[in-house]
């Protein structure tokens, strides 16, 4: 009884707004959060575990990563798929992604369709 | 019926169906386990007995029929075969359905067991007669039953990639999700399509399935919806107490796969929920009502007392001591709002409880009439009070029912008007600032006003001259007359007769509103306002003669202010009207409607409101702000006052009267003149695409702003030192760039604002090649609204007065906003490049005479060369145009060698260079025209538009032609046509 419910973390409303129109259009719901600090807010006090989490790297107030490691520590996101969206595809960035439990990357800018199999792919 | 002995129903057979199912799959495991088939005949007749007390008349039905089945098992000795337990599987499932309706919408659903029943009959029958009944037609029909449902949940989806699906015998939520994305993909499926699909088999199937897990049911520990994949049956035996009835050891796997119950929705964990009554929710709310009440008390109270008295209390102690009430008030305010927010929640539910069974009714009444109906249906998740969602419930039923009696087509009539087959009935639900919008459309045939009309005069509802001088807007919602709608014979007005008026007053009665949209030939819109909750409401408080009085911010459009001499005041007939935007409002005097004397005069501020399926002004003299009241009803007494909803108590202990603006826009009696001269407008404004766009939302002291997006390019928070002092001005150094910083409060000529010290909050705006930092209070939000961007306001710099989550906002223009700051911000080279620009070499006077226009014609800016010698001291005067399109044969400069110095240059190497021949090129031209990205002939226009589109169809689009574009373009909505078929 559940329409999937996905998470973008981002500072960049452009980004933000790429996704919920090409989610929505999917019939996914789509939550915003504009930092860190925020994204793990929504996580927390979402009333059900959000399905997939899709996050920037840089943001004010707390960072992807850090956001990443916090929402990790919460039991209900133990398993929860997290993308990172990133301008950096560097392999260092990425080792100490994954460390931080980060599932996958999508590096911006991303056409819909990237984004649509990058969801898919992680989801199901 | 009483709702204490449905509740002990309820409890009751949920906790013996829980058990029956694992009952049946243990008794085809021991088919002469009779202690086991007692008990379950036991459950059932249970259920039977009591729904017969309860007047539960489909839920005794089925359990009947069960009853009758497993009693002549029992008296015959039967021993249960696996159709006969898919068979009471299928009976415990029905029986199951009808119990969680019960308990959700309070109220049977909308099922049809008679085929069920009709083979539960018949299986009692072969066994009574001693027969085994076989299995071919219960097999054979269920089968039928399974492909018929396969649509249900694949509503929405379109045709091929149903087909696609049936092909793969992929038909059922948990096949498609145990194929995945991959797999689907391998059918065929556009991505979008895969995942969208999938996220309907996963809501379909309501397993939470993480990736790698799906219906393959590995370690998903959660509900029986994946019985289906032949789990131990241990699980759920341990969860549940033995019954003291014939326990057997918990049975393995259903022999037969194909034979285990229907997944069925995921109960919600029992651990982790309780049953509370609605009575001690309402209670609770009633509390936090006065909670709320309090706390607007506080405030006022302090606010009375003043902030400065507060804070410079100093010397006097027993003053400073109440310094301590300004934080304590401030958590008592947060924390008053979220616990009216989570107790709001509690009693929050998704609209998917009562849309669940709409597949059901439109595919039934649609074959009981012979005609096709598709359902679609968006925004299931949208939450409501459950109160006003059981309200809804039945308005829905007669609504949708109506749609596809009288509203949609037979097949037959919709193929000769050239439309598809199949009628589609749309159902949408969303919010929008507090306010839920439920929208039914169909695309049948649309009612026809003048049928209305004259069914209405016939009716002696209205009179005939009245009929003579009425638009079409209003005629239609004639249709919610009780005259009208009362009468049984309506079919002969191609609509909606029958208790319209029922729906609309139910509505009514939860504080919707209704109206109804019909282009006849197109369809039929049924649109309902709703809020959110019924107990606290926002509202708009108003002044009227030194009175307050709140308007239900639900019904609030935007507020005008409107002066006794403004131009905007006009007078058709008698009644007053204000022009906005083109287009005349109504507007009543709220003084008059409530009859509290004052001067007629036309003067102060106009609340726009949008009510009964009118929109019109309500004229008051002051307008002090929004409030969330708490609703109080008004005493019989004022029950004749249509126009009063309620009452409330303000911070202050002022009791002020809420006005219902449904009655008030029953009284708006408009002279056929005066309908005539909305209307007018009305049809014009219809032609309009509705336009939604994304803005953004940003505060500065104490007024809130808003401002398209289009312009912005970043948000950004930038520290104060980072702006600097150049040449006079504030600038900032970004991104390379070293641009200009606006103070917004300055702008607005809010000089005295404090202005906030500290990291900033920056709008950078981007043109083209400019960008400009607009420093603001605060950045509230970022959101799609509908805005009217129709100019011009008072003060230049604002387009008007929106209204966004419940607030007042200011519209801002934008382009006004950067040209008075920055004059020549638009007004520069920028201003010639922003279209296209094409560089046309050309030495026939006749030839450029021809293709010049058509390339204006396609909104490119046109250099016209004589030759290409012209054309070369072109390039290096201005600059790069977008495209070069060259003759060969010129004088001077002939076209090859125009093309070559091109080439050499560096900065042109991007400009696409095509050649315009008058004849088509020969062989031993080719290697010379290498040269040119392409070569047109002069005379083939088409190619020659395509090509130009192709290049130019997208560069160079500035920001301005795109929101022109935009504007064009768009029709209701930025994003992107769901993918229903």
């Amino acid at each position: 009884m559940s329409t999937p419910r996905i998470l973008v973390v981002e500072d960049s409303a452009m980004v933000r707004i790429t996704v919920k129109r090409t989610l929505s259009a999917v019939d996914f719901s789509v939550d915003e959060a504009k930092d860190g600090a925020e994204g793990l807010e929504k996580a927390r006090s979402a009333p059900r575990p959000y399905d997939l989490i899709l996050t920037d790297l840089n943001m004010p107030n707390m960072d992807g990563l850090t956001m990443v490691q916090h929402i990790r520590a919460l039991p209900a996101y133990a398993e929860t798929p997290i993308v990172m969206l990133t301008t950096e595809s560097g392999e260092e960035k990425k080792a100490v992604g994954h460390e931080a439990g980060i599932s996958a990357w999508l590096v911006k800018p991303f056409e819909p369709d990237a984004l649509v199999e990058m969801v898919g792919s992680m989801l199901f | 019926m009483d709702q204490e002995l449905l509740n002990e129903f309820l409890v009751e057979s949920q906790e013996n169906m829980a058990e029956i199912e694992r009952q049946l799959m243990a008794l085809e495991e021991n088919p002469e386990d009779t202690e086991l088939l007692d008990a379950i005949f036991r459950t059932v007749h249970t259920v039977k007995g009591n729904s017969g007390f309860l007047g539960l008349v489909r839920l005794q039905a089925v359990a009947h029929a069960g009853e009758e089945l497993l009693g002549r098992m029992r008296a015959t000795g039967f021993r249960a075969t696996p159709e006969i337990v898919s068979l009471l599987l299928e009976c415990a499932d029905a029986i199951q359905t009808i119990l969680d309706a019960l308990e959700t919408a309070g109220a049977e659903p909308e099922v049809d067991n008679d085929e069920l029943i009709r083979r539960l009959r018949a299986a009692a029958e072969a066994i009574g007669e001693g027969r085994t009944p076989t299995a071919a037609p219960p097999g054979e029909a269920a089968a039928e039953q399974a492909a018929e449902q396969a649509p249900d949940w694949l509503e929405g989806l379109d045709e091929d990639a149903r087909a696609r699906l049936a092909e793969a015998g992929a038909t059922t939520p948990e096949a498609v999700l145990a194929r995945g994305f991959e797999g689907l993909k391998k059918l065929g499926l556009a991505p979008a399509v895969a995942l969208k699909l999938l996220g309907m088999a996963r809501k379909a199937a309501g397993a939470a399935a993480p990736k790698g897990e799906t219906a393959a049911g590995g370690g998903g520990a959660d509900d029986g919806a994946e019985a289906a994949s032949g789990r131990d049956n241990a699980a759920p035996a341990q969860a549940s107490p033995p019954k003291p009835a014939g326990e057997t050891k918990p049975g393995s796997a259903p022999t037969e796969p194909a034979s285990a119950p229907k997944a069925r929705a995921a109960k919600t964990p029992a651990q982790e929920t309780i049953r509370v009554s609605l009575e001690v929710l309402d209670a609770l709310m009633n509390q936090v009502g006065e909670l709320v009440l309090a706390r607007n008390r506080l405030m006022q109270v302090i606010d009375q007392l003043g902030m400065d008295v507060l804070a410079e209390a100093g010397g006097n102690e027993r003053l400073a001591q109440l310094r301590n009430l300004l934080p304590v008030s401030r958590d008592i305010h947060h924390i008053t709002e979220r616990l009216q927010h989570r107790l709001l929640k509690t009693r929050m539910q998704p609209i998917a409880t009562i849309w669940g069974s709409v597949p059901r009714l439109v595919r039934d009444t649609a074959r009981q009439l012979g005609k096709k109906v598709r359902v679609v249906m968006e925004g299931q998740e949208t939450e409501l009070d459950r109160t006003i969602l059981a309200a809804l419930k039945d308005p829905l039923t007669h609504i949708i029912r109506n749609s596809c009696d009288h509203g949609i087509e037979p097949p037959e009539a919709r193929v000769a008007a050239g439309k598809p087959e199949a009628g589609t009935l749309r159902l949408s639900a969303h919010q929008e600032s507090g306010t839920i919008v439920i929208r039914i459309s169909d695309d049948g045939a649309g009612i026809d006003p003048a049928r209305v009309k004259a069914r209405a005069v016939e009716m002696g509802v209205i009179t005939p001259e009245a009929a003579a001088g009425m638009g079409d807007a209003a005629a239609l919602q004639l249709i919610f007359h009780p005259g009208l709608s009362t009468a049984r014979k309506v079919s002969n007005i191609s609509g909606r007769g029958v208790g319209m008026d029922v729906v609309k007053s139910t509505i009514e009665r939860v504080g919707g509103s209704v109206d109804i949209e019909s282009e006849p030939g197109r369809g039929t819109t049924l649109n309902i306002r709703i809020p959110l909750t019924m107990a606290i409401m926002p509202a708009m408080v108003v002044g009227v003669q030194g009175r307050r009085y709140a308007i239900p911010q639900m019904n609030v459009q935007e507020l005008l202010a409107a002066y006794r001499d403004a131009p905007e005041w006009e007078e058709v007939a008698g009644q007053a009207f204000f022009r906005l935007r083109g287009q005349l409002l109504p507007v009543m005097r709220l003084a008059d409607v409530l009859k509290i004397g004052g001067g007629a005069e036309n003067h102060g501020s106009i609340v726009v409101v949008n009510a009964g399926g009118r929109t019109f002004g309500l004229l008051v003299d002051e307008i002090f702000g929004a409030e969330e009241l708490v609703v109080k009803p008004l005493g019989a007494h004022f029950r004749h006052m249509g126009f009063l909803g309620g009452c409330s108590i303000l911070g202050d202990g002022y009791v002020i009267p809420i006005i219902e603006c449904n009655g008030l826009a029953q009284l708006l009696n408009l002279s056929a003149e005066a309908e005539a001269a909305v209307d007018g407008c009305r049809a014009r404004r219809g032609t309009r695409p509705r336009e939604t766009q994304y803005i953004i939302v940003f505060r500065s002291g104490r007024a809130r702003y808003a401002l398209p997006m289009t312009l912005v390019e970043r948000l950004e928070e930038i520290e104060p030192e980072r702006f600097e002092m150049a040449g006079g001005r504030e600038v900032l150094q970004y991104r390379g760039d070293v641009i200009p910083v606006l103070e917004w409060s300055r702008l607005v000529g809010e000089e005295d604002a404090e202005t906030p010290t500290g990291t900033r909050s920056c709008l950078i705006l981007a043109d083209e090649h400019k960008r400009m930092c607009l420093r603001v209070g605060a950045i509230e939000d970022i959101l799609e609204a509908e805005v009217d961007i129709r100019r011009p306001s008072r003060n230049p710099l604002f387009l008007g007065t929106i209204v966004v989550g419940d607030r007042v906002t200011e519209m801002v223009d934008v382009f006004a906003v950067l040209e008075q700051a920055e004059p020549g911000w638009f007004a520069d080279p920028n201003e010639e490049r922003q279209r296209p620009t094409v560089l046309f070499a050309e030495d026939s006077l006749f030839f450029r005479s021809l293709l010049v226009p058509l390339l204006e014609s396609m909104h490119f800016e046109v250099w016209e060369a004589e030759d290409g010698e012209q054309a070369r001291r072109m390039l290096e005067e201005r600059g790069a145009p977008d495209l070069i399109l060259t003759d060969l044969e010129m004088p001077r400069m002939n076209g090859y060698e125009l093309a070559a110095w091109v080439r050499a240059q560096e900065r042109l190497a991007h400009v696409p260079v095509a050649a315009l021949t008058s004849k088509p090129p020969r062989n031993r031209d080719a290697q010379a025209l290498e040269a040119f990205d392409a070569t047109l002939l002069k005379t083939n226009r088409p190619g020659l538009i395509r090509y130009l589109q192709a290049k130019l169809g997208r560069t160079a689009a500035t920001v301005a032609a795109q929101v022109k574009a935009q504007n064009e373009e768009r029709g209701g909505t930025p994003m992107p046509e769901r993918a229903h078929a």
